[in-house]
């Protein structure tokens, strides 16, 4: 196999599965990935979530400080019944002072202050405890932490009251990739294990990755995660199509919409992505890889299936024969075989299609 | 294993069975049935076959199930009612058979009651299973056999004779002549201990053997010899000794149960029995197993959406070497038609590591699956049958590795079903 995993690392795909896959109940004796944040009781509270900032922190703010409204991190975490709560973001590598990022780091060092209960909604402010952690790609955890502090500083200088921060690198060794962390991370969350932790072992030859929960991110960084992020994409939707198809009473008319498949690929989380654009470019993708599937089936079984813009793709399925032709035929299709790093052009029709 | 020597016309039992038309006439019939097939093996002139039991997994969602008889119309086999909850069964395909008796235990289990040969119920069960997604068989694994065999062990006289049946067949194992079989559905494993000249050789593990002694003996030595002979923990038989005289009731792998004591009613009791403990294991497995979002306000959708579910993972006892694993994959991904019934296209991430977000198609759902020489770790989303699981579980202890272990999350599959037989215990109604 051709194994070039040297931007994985900084994949915040990848990054973004390795938390989630952090948090899984494991066998501690037997893992898969080290269970680091489910043995230090560390559960996911929450995906992608939408959070905003209180009123009167906009217009304390406003003037002083430039910073967004609200803000969408990739992770929260909580301990101990959310008396502590992490604020993950998965970031490439570190970023300066002048970066685009900024802003989202100044609000979601403001969040994780003692409004954090507040934007959450879970007690008054100060009853809970934040840390914004930064997980990056290697070598960057230093310049990271210091880019923080200095707004930190700014922020103090405004008298803004901001939340603690920390960073999480996730790099490689040769014979495992490691997490690396600060000791005010290991200290605000009572973590068991000092930095940096051995988290999934590496074998000659092979790609350390585990199993995708979330299959795609439109900020995937090279060519390589690209074709592999879509190929796992069109493999879930293909899977879905599959087990809808295969499990339908005879005759009946399937509708897939665009959306539809989107959110079974994706656990729902396409239904919550804000980027528009983003959204978009999936839907194309999937359009594309429908159009695919239905050229890859022979006559006349291609015949059952059709596109209504209004409606979605219908499978139209009459008898026997052709549920088991048409299910034969979508099992031989590989996605493999597409054109997997093919740009995705936007279509007239992009915001009419179901 | 089917030690039947019956040589009967079908048409008989058939027409026996549909004089059959209340509860209590199946009862009263199938308990004196049972009596004289028991005189008749203790001389060993069995001139009927015996009855044989079939839990059967209702795996539609909840609510949305169909009913029974509209299910089995389908395959234009007729359910008469002659009981709450139990039908008589009727198929219409062949010659008008009647096949036996159904009884609904729950929505989601059932249990179907046959006098014919096992050679034609097996068949008939299993073809049945295989059309449609929405039954499967009730699968104990080599592992709940284990623990089930300590609960009789718990209950059972020293003196009294239990009977274990071990099957394990490294199919897998490069030599494999099953391998060039198109189809492997309808194959089973058949082992000749008579040695022929010209069968070619086939160098693998291949187990199958039954272990027939006292319930103390096996007591002291079997987990001796587990950890001895790995093959022995794959158990796909097991034997319950009847507390009301001699003989008892095989348990099957596949949810076949034979009654080879004479008493129908203990052996409806003991499958009652084993279904509570496969229910509890499956809410069990289910409620930790299934992956899905899951929204804390309702009232803004998308919002504050967290991931539930636990990893599936199954351990192998020692690696795999390179050829096993790679027969493996290439002839379960590899062709439509496979023993472990999975769909999906394998994405190649080392020489013996491999994702599949593919399908299980017995139920036509969603599994994903990473596979490597030393695991195999599942993702089962919601929805997706906790059968799933329990199947995988047996075929890989069955074709794989007999001593591998499992996990649901961080919880060993083992102690679960410990937790779910502990759980089945006597409640006073009043």
């Amino acid at each position: 196999m051709n194994l070039n995993i040297n931007g994985l690392y900084k994949d915040p795909l990848f990054q973004l599965n390795l938390a989630i896959w952090l948090s899984q109940p494991q066998p501690f004796s037997e893992f898969y990935v080290y269970p680091l944040f489910y043995k230090n009781n560390l559960n996911i509270y929450s995906i992608g979530p939408a959070l905003a900032l209180p009123f009167d922190i906009r217009l304390a703010v406003s003037k002083k400080i430039s910073c967004q409204e609200n803000v969408r991190p990739d992770l929260i975490f909580e301990k101990s019944g959310k008396k502590k709560l992490c604020i993950l973001e998965c970031k490439s590598s570190s970023f300066g002072l002048k970066s685009s990022n900024i802003k989202q780091a100044i609000t979601l060092l403001l969040i994780s202050g003692p409004i954090i209960s507040e934007v959450l909604a879970i007690g008054k402010r100060g009853e809970n405890e934040c840390m914004l952690c930064y997980l990056i790609g290697p070598d960057n955890r230093k310049l990271m932490e210091s880019t923080l502090n200095s707004l930190k500083q700014e922020l103090d200088k405004v008298k803004m009251e901001s939340g603690n921060f920390g960073c999480f690198e996730v790099k490689p060794t040769p014979t495992a990739i490691i997490l690396e962390y600060s000791e005010n991370i290991k200290k605000f969350f009572n973590l068991m294990e000092d930095s940096p932790v051995e988290i999934i072992k590496i074998e000659k030859d092979t790609d350390p990755r585990p199993l995708y929960l979330f299959p795609y991110d439109p900020n995937i960084q090279t060519k390589e995660e690209q074709e592999l992020s879509r190929r796992i994409l069109f493999e879930r939707i293909l899977g879905h199509i599959i087990s809808e198809i295969g499990g339908a009473d005879i005759p009946t008319s399937i509708i897939f919409t665009t959306e539809k498949l989107l959110n079974a690929a994706t656990f729902g989380l396409y239904n919550i992505w804000e980027d528009k654009e983003a959204k978009k470019h999936l839907r194309k993708l999937a359009r594309d890889f429908l159009n695919e599937i239905r050229s890859s089936i022979n006559e006349p079984v291609r015949e059952s299936i059709t596109h209504e813009s209004q409606k979605g793709w219908i499978f139209n399925i009459k008898d026997k024969e052709t549920h088991e032709e048409l299910l034969k035929q979508l099992q031989r299709f590989k996605p493999e075989t597409l054109d997997l790093s093919k740009e995705v052009e936007p279509s007239l029709f992009d915001y009419m299609e179901l | 294993m089917n030690t039947e020597k019956v040589k009967m016309p079908d048409i008989d039992i058939s027409n026996e069975i549909k004089s059959i038309n209340s509860r209590e006439k199946m009862i009263r019939y199938l308990d004196g049935y049972s009596a004289e097939r028991m005189e008749e093996l203790d001389e060993r002139k069995t001139k009927r076959p015996l009855v044989k039991s079939y839990m059967l997994e209702h795996v539609g969602d909840n609510g949305s199930q169909k009913k029974i008889r509209d299910l089995l119309a389908e395959f234009r086999i007729e359910s008469q009612e002659i009981d709450e909850n139990l039908y008589r069964i009727e198929d219409k395909r062949t010659n008008e058979d009647y096949m036996g008796f159904l009884e609904v235990f729950s929505p989601r289990y059932f249990i179907f009651y046959t006098l014919h040969l096992s050679d034609k119920a097996d068949r008939w069960v299993k073809n049945l299973v295989f059309s449609s997604p929405d039954l499967d068989h009730v699968w104990l694994s080599g592992l709940t056999f284990n623990v089930l065999w300590q609960r009789i062990s718990q209950i059972s006289k020293p003196h009294r004779y239990v009977s274990i049946l071990f099957v394990h067949e490294s199919i897998y194992q490069i030599d494999s002549a099953i391998y060039e079989d198109e189809n492997e559905d309808d194959k089973e494993i058949s082992l000749s201990l008579e040695e022929e000249d010209d069968i070619k050789v086939i160098e693998r593990r291949a187990s199958k053997f039954k272990l027939v002694d006292k319930v103390s003996i096996v007591q002291e030595k079997l987990t001796k010899l587990q950890d001895l002979y790995s093959p022995l923990y794959a158990i796909s038989q097991l034997r319950f000794p009847s507390p009301v005289g001699q003989g008892g009731h095989d348990f099957y792998d596949n949810g076949k149960v034979t009654n080879r004591s004479g008493n129908f009613r203990d052996h409806r009791s003991h499958i009652l029995y084993v279904l509570k403990i496969y229910d509890e294991l499956m809410k069990k497995t289910e409620e930790k197993a299934w992956y899905s979002m899951y929204k804390e306000t309702i009232t803004i959708p998308g919002e504050f959406q967290k991931l539930i579910g636990s990893p599936v993972i199954i351990k192998f006892s020692e690696p795999l070497n390179k050829e096993t694993f790679d027969y493996w994959i290439k002839s379960t991904f590899g062709r439509l038609n496979n023993r472990f019934r999975l769909w999906g296209n394998p994405i190649i991430l080392g020489p013996t590591k491999i994702h599949v977000y593919g399908v299980d198609k017995h139920l036509w759902k969603p599994v994903f699956m990473e596979l490597t020489d030393k695991h195999l770790i599942a993702i089962v989303p919601k929805g997706t049958c906790g059968n799933t699981i329990h199947r995988l579980i047996c075929n890989i202890q069955k074709y794989i590795d007999p001593a591998a272990k499992a996990y649901i999350g961080d919880i060993e599959y083992k102690s679960m079903v410990e937790q779910s037989s502990k759980e089945v215990v006597y409640e006073p109604e009043h």
